[in-house]
């Protein structure tokens, strides 16, 4: 992959990834560093022969591989400091409704990844097969039941599409 | 479980993404339950990841995260280097290993030497029951250098 190769890659999948990244870590400035340590190890990877969507998937299981690694240094951390006062809150993204984000924040980590690249990204069942790491055929029921739950939530919290709550 | 999907779930999934409706699919999805649900969902993640999509001068510069996979692999290229001359000094060692082990052999048979044959044939002898422990010696002290010098070099 050359840079002009990368550069294209990049212009096509970060502003995404980075919006995921976001809303999973509530932290932009954090969600840059793993953002640029998942293009590192892309390139470090020097794939072969693969396309647009592979790449992609590759990304998504690289995050959310440092999305897992990030959360299990912050519970040692916390473990570490169990006799000091408890951490900060995760702080909200100003531009991120605040009601937006508490409801996806009731999906499991898995769920919410499920639900972004099937919607947000139109990834197939293989492409989510690859970043998540289940079975292909596992895809639709996991789907299944993301999705069915997301709609609970919504319709709990009263959302309509349109915007009207 | 039920899993009540339509097979038009993901051209809705597409027309939410592209904003663009073909027509009767509209009405589908009012009549359509799965796809009633699928619409919701995906309207509702579409619009929170727009809120939280950055403008193209936000985005982080894809040419510092070239650079910096370039110096990661600059610097990767010394461990790349000695590779072959840690694999030498691991030979090496293996070598000495087998040449130790055969000093008590060796040892026994020199204890063992008549000194009223000649010694052009008890030396012939010597060396045709110890092959392995002549031919490594050389070798060994090639590799045993080697190790050495990767040693230091580490």
């Amino acid at each position: 992959m050359d840079e002009a190769d990368f550069r294209a890659i990049h212009a096509q999948t970060a502003p995404r990834l980075r919006a995921y990244l976001i809303s999973a870590l509530k932290d932009p400035p954090l969600a840059d560093d793993l953002l640029q340590e998942a293009y590192i190890r892309l390139l470090r990877a020097e794939l072969k022969d693969v396309n647009i969507h592979q790449i992609r998937s590759y990304l998504y299981k690289t995050a959310l591989s440092l999305i897992a690694d990030h959360g299990r240094r912050l519970t040692r951390q916390r473990r570490l400091r169990e006799n000091l006062p408890e951490p900060e809150p995760d702080r909200p993204r100003p531009d991120l409704s605040i009601d937006m984000q508490r409801l996806f924040d009731k999906l499991a980590p898995k769920q919410q990844a499920l639900l972004w690249l099937a919607y947000v990204e139109g990834a197939s069942h293989r492409e989510i097969s690859g970043a998540l790491e289940i079975r292909e055929p596992g895809v639709r029921v996991a789907l299944f039941r993301a999705r069915a739950k997301m709609a609970r939530i919504l319709e709990r919290h009263s959302w309509n599409p349109g915007g009207e709550r | 479980m039920n899993l009540d999907s339509c097979s038009k779930s993901e051209a809705v999934v597409q027309a939410i993404r592209s904003n663009q409706w073909p027509e009767g699919l509209q009405a589908h999805v009012e009549a359509c339950e799965p796809c009633r649900e699928t619409s919701r969902v995906a309207s509702w993640m579409t619009e929170m990841a727009a809120s939280l999509e950055s403008p193209p001068g936000e985005m982080p510069d894809p040419e510092l995260i070239w650079l910096k996979a370039k110096i990661n692999r600059r610097s990767q290229l010394p461990a790349r280097a000695l590779l072959p001359l840690r694999a030498g000094g691991l030979f090496g060692a293996a070598g000495v290993s087998v040449l130790l082990a055969a000093i008590p052999d060796v040892w026994n048979r020199i204890q063992a030497w008549r000194p009223d044959a000649s010694v052009l044939a008890q030396l012939q002898e010597l060396l045709a029951a110890a092959p392995a422990a002549s031919w490594w010696i050389p070798l060994a002290a090639v590799l045993l250098f080697l190790l050495v010098f990767t040693a230091s070099e580490a």
